[in-house]
């Protein structure tokens, strides 16, 4: 899947729409034990800075609204007012209201659930079962290596708008098997994440050295391998979590996203970008939602990248 | 050459994978294609019979597939259904549109970003690398669609430089052809080139800490010749791989951004097939963007391990 | 041309929008969307345009479309709106509608029933010939019928299905033999099925014929790029003295609805046709742009299957029905001051339109719809089975796309709001309509049109048998009348009996209506004379109905 790739078009339309990041995570978390350690003694900071509690506060803000939608004194998302249809912000609609006068404050607050949920789900498996196969196949390597790398060559190279079209249209659209799909979609990347990782960290000093000392095989892949190659993970899911958010705009487009009535981002500004000319807040202000998570997200996983390279380095 | 030979062999079995995995996944899908093909008013059940029939639409999943197979592997990707185009000529008249468009897409997000990054990682920490930095995560966060109608607005409707939508033959007329690849391209540079930016920026600060970097400048080179002649290249290794996959996906097209400029692309292709059941087509397609993948993979491979004979033993399993 | 008005805020608050989109603009709202005011202004096609002139010959002009067509072949194509317009061009339609709504003959010379309405013999102007130099004569048409529209798979087989056989009279002149009577017969020539294509064109392309397509029309087909552009060129010996004007039509699918108006004022294209309201009221406020519009028999539906429970029972269908407010779906769909709340598939203009129908059709009651609801809530036979209380449940499917999907939330909210439980699902245009064929849908968002004569179209929606009877609603009475129908050529007799069979259609509630649809065809004013086409005898034509265009009166100043 896209990873570092923002070209969430790409993404759902590209063949190996799934592979793109791969490589390029690698280049920069693999890369990054190594060269990346050095970059990080450069960008050592005391303190994260404003903006970094910014983005944090705002990220915390997302969550919290995804969680309590339901309690918090709003409008409801659900009910149509066609008199209000594109209204600007008023008082009884502080955000506007959108085609079919639905509160737009009660819609984008209820929809980022669906964003929060599929970012986090889809990272989640892509993580949890790309990190471990691909550690698993680092550092085992041998044949079990040749022939997961080769399941994920397959999977790369299928056309993933091929599989989501035909899934979506058997099982049907919900949130969870939209959010399973993108998940499964993007093993392979992880999966290329954590092996590329695993195999630079394994011929590092620190490891070589546990060797000698005659560390057990076991010891070494959870005191020392684990460890660091989840860091890399972790912090490239922090990246992908925001491309998963913009992805799900492009779901939507293509009529692919979570089915109405149910408010998400992503079909709150594929359907408004029809009132563009009447009415760009309603496209508008979802989309500065989702601008202002992902660009949170990417700035809060970079720091983070930059602060845990920090820690690395001092090994 | 047993590395050649390897490659060979994992090329076949993935489009052997890859091809029967779109034939079960297109089998499954619900509306039929006989249908499709004779539209509502006459799918009578006579005909819906005599068009599956024409199409061995009754025959078993695995004859059908070996069928196909038989005339894949002789160069025939067979007709559509819908249109009743050879597949192999509809690929072919579309794959260059695509590939046009994704590579000057590539072009420019480099020419861009490679200044940018550079100047990014120079000066890193610095204001200038602060608004680099939080301008390209910007444009990461828009969603492709968004920046197509963003550029259309500008760059079409007021400006009137360059036409909306539309798309003339290279061989045609080479300006109007640039002129309307130039938007759709731009729609998706952007995305690229926020992300290649990112990726020298990082390595170019790793490489500029580097005691040859450090010689260069207690020479008194000039700083302009050290970055861009002596820390670019050894800085270009990530960048390199994803501008190599980045080809590799090309090919897949881009869905959303042909749709919206009108452009006659691969993408645009496939998912109209899949809605309209065009089960032939879905076929020659998808096994097209398999291969493209796995070549450009294997190229890249290639390119890097002549390159760099070191890659062999660690990173060329990055790539 | 200045009276139109302008709304420059519009462009500013589009601006602004774009910077916001670059991230340039830390954040702020853009404009409210202050509704267009102009509620007073009579529903229906706008007539204003610019001032047409004399003809001008030459030009190059360029069309956009809605869609791409699968093929140009008669038997292979489907040709939605959007292709029709484009077959208009290469093809000469046998029979066209003039002005009255009447069915006259266009290429053909004359076409004439029997006493018994089961023969029509139609005669060929001499001389005419197809681009190819083949001539159009009684064998080329019969040849046209037996081995294309009649062959197995063709998809006009079923429309032809009681034409037994083609017998060819003399050169010029064959007779179709039916298997029983039909007065609209005429009518099935003046869509794909009377499109005269070269046999020997047809023949020599093979597998290939549905891309080169060799007619009789105005323009001759030069070259087809799918997905990116037909273009069609002056028919130098076409058989109407002095037409076309034009010199080349580039025809051009963009499928966005957006970027298709971007287009248009940018001015890539000079033509654009469309079937959406909102676009429509877009179109009108550009600079410099004339509309042809033309409210079509064309109306937005939701058919119900009338053999699934709970939609089964009539109680439930008519709730369903009563729930719903026309006005706000139209509004919804942005055609509030544009088209009518409908209640049947007859736009206003059409001469089947019924009054008796339209006063017949009750508007929004949601009380009485609640009542009727909770009757059948109540019903301990009630025919889905659940036990009594438990709300009435049921799935709306829609295809995917931005207007249709605030729909289908906007018929989920009046549904719920009478106390039914609705499921929304998105479903593929190729799914959408295969569910509906083999009845597997309780309840769908569809289009209800009648291009052509009501007979066969209502035949199809609402008998026994049919493939398109998608409600699955058939009644004694509304079959009594169809075969009335196919015998009677009396037009006053005729409107009583479609008045008839939509009475009780509209009792039974297979299916609800919500608005007419206004099609357009918008053209940067250098481009004239779009509905001003009259037959070879002068008569006048139908002007430009469902946004298609007979492109060889039309002519450009530029």
């Amino acid at each position: 899947m896209a990873a570092l790739q923002p070209l969430d078009d790409a993404v759902v339309a590209d063949a190996t729409g799934a592979g793109e990041g791969a490589p390029a995570v690698a280049a920069t978390t693999a890369a990054g034990p190594a060269a990346g350690a050095r970059a990080g003694r450069r960008a050592r900071r005391r303190g994260f800075g404003v903006a970094f509690w910014l983005a944090v506060a705002w990220l915390v803000l997302v969550l919290l609204a995804a969680v309590t939608a339901e309690w918090l004194p709003l409008a409801d998302p659900y009910l149509p007012d066609v008199s209000a249809k594109l209204d600007g912000p008023s008082a009884e609609h502080p955000l506007g209201a959108d085609g079919l006068g639905r509160d737009q404050l009660s819609r984008l607050v209820h929809g980022a659930r669906v964003s929060v949920t599929v970012s986090l789900s889809a990272v989640g498996i892509g993580m949890l079962v790309g990190g471990v196969l691909g550690t698993a196949v680092g550092y085992l390597r041998g044949l079990f290596e040749t022939v997961v790398m080769a399941v994920v060559d397959v999977m790369l190279a299928f056309p993933s708008l091929v599989l989501l079209l035909a899934v979506l249209a058997y099982v049907g659209r919900s949130l969870t098997v939209i959010s399973l799909l993108i998940g499964v979609l993007s093993i392979p990347v992880y999966t290329r994440v954590a092996r590329a990782n695993t195999l630079a960290v394994a011929q590092r000093e620190f490891v070589l050295a546990a060797y000698t000392l005659g560390a057990t095989r076991r010891r070494i892949l959870f005191r020392e391998i684990v460890p660091n190659v989840a860091l890399s993970v972790l912090a490239f899911g922090l990246v992908a979590m925001g491309v998963v958010i913009v992805l799900e705009g492009s779901l939507a487009v293509l009529g692919l996203s979570v089915p109405a009535p149910q408010p998400t981002w992503g079909d709150m500004i594929a359907t408004s970008k029809t009132h563009l000319d009447d009415a760009p807040h309603a496209a508008l202000i979802p989309s500065a939602a989702m601008f202002l998570t992902v660009l949170s997200l990417n700035f809060v996983g970079d720091t983070l990248r930059r602060r845990l390279d920090v820690k690395d380095a001092g090994l | 050459m047993p590395l050649l030979l390897r490659r060979a062999v994992a090329l076949v079995v993935t489009l052997l994978v890859v091809s029967f995995l779109t034939f079960c996944l297109t089998s499954l899908l619900p509306g039929d294609p006989a249908v499709q093909i004779l539209g509502p008013e006459a799918a009578t059940e006579e005909n819906v019979a005599a068009v599956r029939e024409e199409l061995r639409l009754d025959d078993p999943l695995l004859t059908r597939y070996v069928h196909w197979l038989g005339d894949a592997v002789t160069g025939d990707l067979g007709r559509s259904y819908r249109t009743n185009q050879p597949v192999g000529e509809a690929i072919a008249e579309r794959l260059p549109v695509t590939l046009e468009i994704g590579l000057l897409a590539l072009v420019i997000a480099l020419a861009v970003a490679i200044p940018l990054g550079t100047l990014s990682a120079f000066q890193a920490g610095g204001l200038l690398d602060r608004v680099i930095t939080s301008t390209t995560f910007g444009v990461l966060a828009v969603p492709s669609f968004m920046m197509a109608i963003l550029l259309i607005l500008v760059f079409a409707e007021t400006l009137q430089w360059l036409p909306a939508t539309g798309w003339t033959r290279l061989t045609e007329d080479p300006v109007e052809n640039l002129r309307g690849a130039l938007l759709p391209a731009l729609s998706l540079a952007m995305g690229e080139l926020a992300v290649y930016t990112r990726l020298l920026r990082s390595d170019m600060i790793t490489t500029l800490q580097q005691d040859s970097i450090t010689m260069a400048r207690a020479k008194g080179l000039p700083t302009r010749r050290i970055l861009f002649r002596h820390a670019l290249r050894p800085s270009s290794f990530s960048l390199m791989t994803v501008v190599g996959v980045q080809i590799g996906t090309i090919v897949g097209g881009a869905v959303i951004v042909e749709t919206l400029f009108a452009v006659p692309g691969v993408g645009r292709l496939l998912v109209d097939s899949i809605s309209q059941r065009d089960l032939m087509m879905v076929q020659g397609v998808a096994l097209v963007i398999a291969a493209s993948v796995v070549v450009v993979n294997f190229t890249v491979d290639l390119l890097y391990s002549l390159l760099d004979p070191r890659i062999r033993h660690g990173r060329a399993a990055t790539a | 041309m200045g009276l139109r008005r302008t709304r420059r805020p519009r462009l500013a608050a589009r601006m602004l929008w774009a910077l916001v989109a670059a991230g340039l603009v830390a954040a702020g709202c853009g404009g409210g969307g202050d509704d267009d005011a102009d509620a007073a202004e009579p529903t229906g096609a706008r007539t204003e345009k610019s001032e047409q002139g004399d003809p001008v010959y030459g030009g190059s002009i360029t069309v956009g479309l809605e869609a791409e067509t699968n093929s140009w072949l008669p038997g292979e194509a489907n040709f939605a709106n959007s292709g029709i317009t484009v077959a208009l061009a290469i093809y000469d339609p046998l029979m066209r509608r003039d002005a009255d709504g009447v069915v006259r003959p266009y290429l053909a010379e004359s076409m004439e029933p029997n006493d018994d309405l089961t023969e029509w013999t139609l005669t060929l102007r001499p001389g005419v010939t197809f681009h190819d130099g083949t001539p159009l004569d009684a064998q080329a048409l019969k040849t046209i019928f037996d081995d294309y529209l009649k062959a197995p798979g063709s998809n006009l087989a079923a429309d032809l299905e009681d034409v037994e056989e083609m017998v060819i009279v003399d050169d010029l002149t064959v007779t179709y033999r039916l298997a029983r009577p039909n007065s609209a017969f005429p009518d099935s020539l003046t869509l794909a099925a009377g499109y005269p294509f070269s046999p020997t064109a047809a023949a020599a392309a093979g597998e290939d014929a549905g891309a080169h397509p060799v007619g009789t029309g105005p323009f001759v087909f030069e070259s087809w790029e799918r997905d990116s552009q037909l273009v069609v060129k002056k028919n130098p010996n076409y058989w109407q003295e002095g037409l076309p004007y034009l010199d080349e039509i580039v025809f051009r699918p963009i499928p966005d609805e957006d970027t298709r108006v971007s287009s248009l004022t940018s001015g890539d294209i000079d033509v654009l046709q469309t079937l959406r309201q909102a676009t429509v009221s877009r179109v009108r406020e550009l600079d410099g742009v004339d509309s042809y519009e033309q409210l079509g028999n064309n109306t937005g539906v939701n058919i119900f299957n009338t053999t699934a429970p709970p939609l089964d029972d009539i109680r439930v269908r008519q709730a369903l029905a009563l729930a719903i407010d026309r006005e706000d779906v139209i509004e919804v769909l942005g055609g509030t001051g544009l088209v009518p709340p409908s209640s049947q598939p007859f736009g206003q203009d059409d001469p089947y339109f019924s009054e008796a129908v339209d006063e017949a059709w009750q508007d929004a009651d949601p009380e009485t719809a609640r009542e009727l609801l909770e009757e059948y809530v109540n019903d301990p036979n009630r025919s889905d089975g659940k036990a009594p209380g438990e709300p009435v449940s049921f799935r709306y499917d829609c295809p995917p796309d931005p207007t249709l999907n605030e729909l289908s939330q906007l018929y989920q909210a009046f549904w719920q709001a009478i106390g039914a439980e609705v499921e929304l699902r998105q479903v593929e245009q190729a799914t959408h309509v295969s569910e509906a064929m083999a009845g597997d849908y309780q309840a769908k968002c569809f289009r209800m049109g009648v291009d052509r004569d009501p007979y066969p179209n209502l035949k199809s929606a609402f008998t026994e048998g049919s493939a398109a009877n998608f409600t699955r609603f058939t009644h004694p009475d509304v079959d009594a009348a169809l075969e009335e129908l196919a015998a009677s050529t009396d037009i006053d007799e005729r409107k009583q009996l479609v008045e008839e069979i939509m009475l009780t259609v509209n009792e039974h509630y297979p299916v609800t209506y919500s608005g007419s649809t206004l099609a357009a065809v918008a053209v940067r004013e250098h481009v004239k004379n779009l509905d001003g086409w009259t037959f070879p005898d002068g008569t006048p034509g139908s002007g430009v109905p469902g946004a298609t265009v007979m492109w060889g009166h039309v002519w450009t100043t530029e």
